[in-house]
């Protein structure tokens, strides 16, 4: 067993066992550090994010450029967004927030345009053709587990579809295929709360294992 | 006695799922850790891979999903360069230039053969996420005009080929939030570039419906992925970083346990439902 040395394992550990105390109840501790990490976060975003990434290299810096060599092409593609950028201010002052609309239509629409093709693409076109054909066999021993997963995918698909079929009333053979449809459904949950658990339960491993094994040094 | 069960203080349940999380990292034992056809589908693709290409690996993440996606790093890392894949490193997550240095510290060490500049190189964070991943199919050269040290791209060798998507063979995106999902519309369905992911458990069971059309070339979901994927690496003989591969075993570990726990927890909480229901309890 070998303690660490280093004040900031040491900073980092006194401030996961702050965080963890709140298990027990509300503390003094928990709200500090609750209260130093949201601090700490909007620091990071002011300078990190809107100071170093967007500020300075895309509005300093090129206007700097463009004060230098105004008649430059390059440095003259700055002046659109940056009037556009000014316009979203607008929003701030309710006399001037229509000002806010032209920027608005403008990322709309091009948010739009490129999301809208490569969607329908990635999660309709796509996923119907999984749905149909899927990925071959990779050798001649699995072709009969490949056609029978592919049968299974087309049923569950298929049931879970009617479920949110909405314009019958669910009796007869419907009602059994949505009833299946609804089976399906649940087990699809199932293994979603499944992994949510893992997840949550590897991010307290990844602590404790930071406290046990980098803080206390036990190995 | 269902009754007592029933109306348990939580906080005795907290600490069963601490006791049962610090013994195997206090004892240190591994169980074995098969490798499922996702992992093992990303694996293949980097190793059938031609020494000197190039994979792109956006380490979309940030502290708060570490201890899931940060062995996934160094496991896929330490798998390219071993194999003399140059490997470049970006993110699209604020919080990530942090994560990449952790790696990259070690890497240096581990691999003191691998020269920065010629076998990796680190793009630092961008933000705009559709509009980086959308410049990288055009040049990534306008995307990043510097790395993240302030070198400009052009004076970085291994650079001086590599433009867009058509000398990128691989973007593995490593993300606890919708970011693969990102590279799938923008980098897959526009361009055809060849995305993997690793993701955290919470987002796998969405990406399994990509998976099996092709769309992402393999999958690392959660801690186990990132388990199986060094066993993978270590059993090929490219593990420089043995610890990382023997904390990440540990740590599965101590997730079955966690596991076992909580599904026993499940089965007392429901034969104790049953029998107060049975007695007209509420």
């Amino acid at each position: 067993m070998a303690i660490s040395h280093d004040p900031w394992v040491w900073a980092a550990a006194l401030l996961t066992l702050a965080i963890y105390s709140f298990l027990y109840k509300d503390n003094p501790f928990y709200k500090f550090a609750e209260h130093l990490y949201i601090g700490v976060s909007v620091g990071y975003f002011l300078y990190f994010i809107i100071w170093q990434q967007i500020v300075v290299p895309l509005i300093y810096d090129p206007l700097k450029a463009l004060f230098i060599s105004p008649f430059h092409a390059k440095e003259l593609l700055i002046i659109p967004p940056l009037i556009l950028s000014i316009m979203m201010l607008g929003r701030i002052s309710p006399r001037h927030a229509w000002l806010s609309r032209w920027p608005m239509a403008y990322v709309m629409g091009m948010g739009a345009g490129l999301a809208i093709p490569a969607y329908f693409q990635t999660n309709i076109f796509k996923q119907i053709e999984g749905t149909i054909i899927s990925i071959p066999p990779a050798t001649i021993e699995i072709v009969t587990t490949y056609y029978l997963n592919k049968l299974l995918v087309l049923i569950i698909v298929t049931c879970v579809l009617l479920f949110f079929y909405f314009s019958r009333e669910h009796k007869g053979a419907l009602g059994k295929a949505t009833m299946l449809g609804r089976w399906f459904l649940m087990l699809g949950f199932g293994a979603a709360f499944g992994y949510t658990v893992m997840a949550r339960v590897s991010l307290l491993i990844g602590r404790l294992d930071f406290l046990l094994h980098t803080w206390l040094g036990i190995h | 006695m269902w009754q007592k069960v029933s109306n348990l203080d939580r906080r005795w349940i907290y600490l069963g799922v601490a006791i049962c999380a610090a013994l195997p990292l206090i004892l240190e034992f591994i169980l074995p850790i098969p490798a499922t056809p996702p992992v093992k589908r990303l694996f293949d693709a980097i190793e059938n891979m031609p020494p000197g290409h190039f994979i792109l690996l956006s380490m979309d993440f940030e502290p708060s999903t570490m201890p899931e996606l940060l062995p996934m790093a160094y496991a896929i890392t330490q798998h390219a360069l071993s194999r003399g894949i140059k490997v470049g490193f970006m993110t699209l997550a604020p919080a990530g230039p942090g994560m990449i240095e952790i790696v990259l510290e070690d890497i240096r060490k581990a691999y003191p053969d691998r020269k920065y500049g010629e076998d990796y190189v680190n793009f630092g964070y961008k933000p705009g996420l559709s509009a980086v991943i959308l410049g990288i199919g055009e040049d990534i050269h306008r995307v990043f005009p510097r790395d993240a040290y302030g070198t400009p791209l052009e004076d970085i060798p291994m650079m001086r080929e590599i433009h867009n998507y058509k000398q990128i063979d691989l973007v593995i995106s490593l993300s606890g939030a919708g970011y693969p999902d990102a590279w799938l519309l923008y980098a897959n369905a526009r361009y055809g570039q060849a995305v993997a992911t690793g993701a955290t458990a919470v987002m796998a069971p969405l990406y399994y419906a990509y998976l099996a059309t092709g769309q992402f070339v393999g999958m690392l979901g959660g801690l186990k992925g990132a388990a199986e994927y060094a066993e993978l690496v270590r059993k090929a003989g490219y593990m420089r970083i043995p610890e990382v591969q023997h904390r990440v075993g540990v740590q599965m570990s101590s997730q079955s346990f966690v596991h076992i726990y909580i599904v026993l927890l499940i089965i007392v909480g429901n034969i104790a439902f049953f029998f107060i229901r049975r007695s007209g309890g509420r």
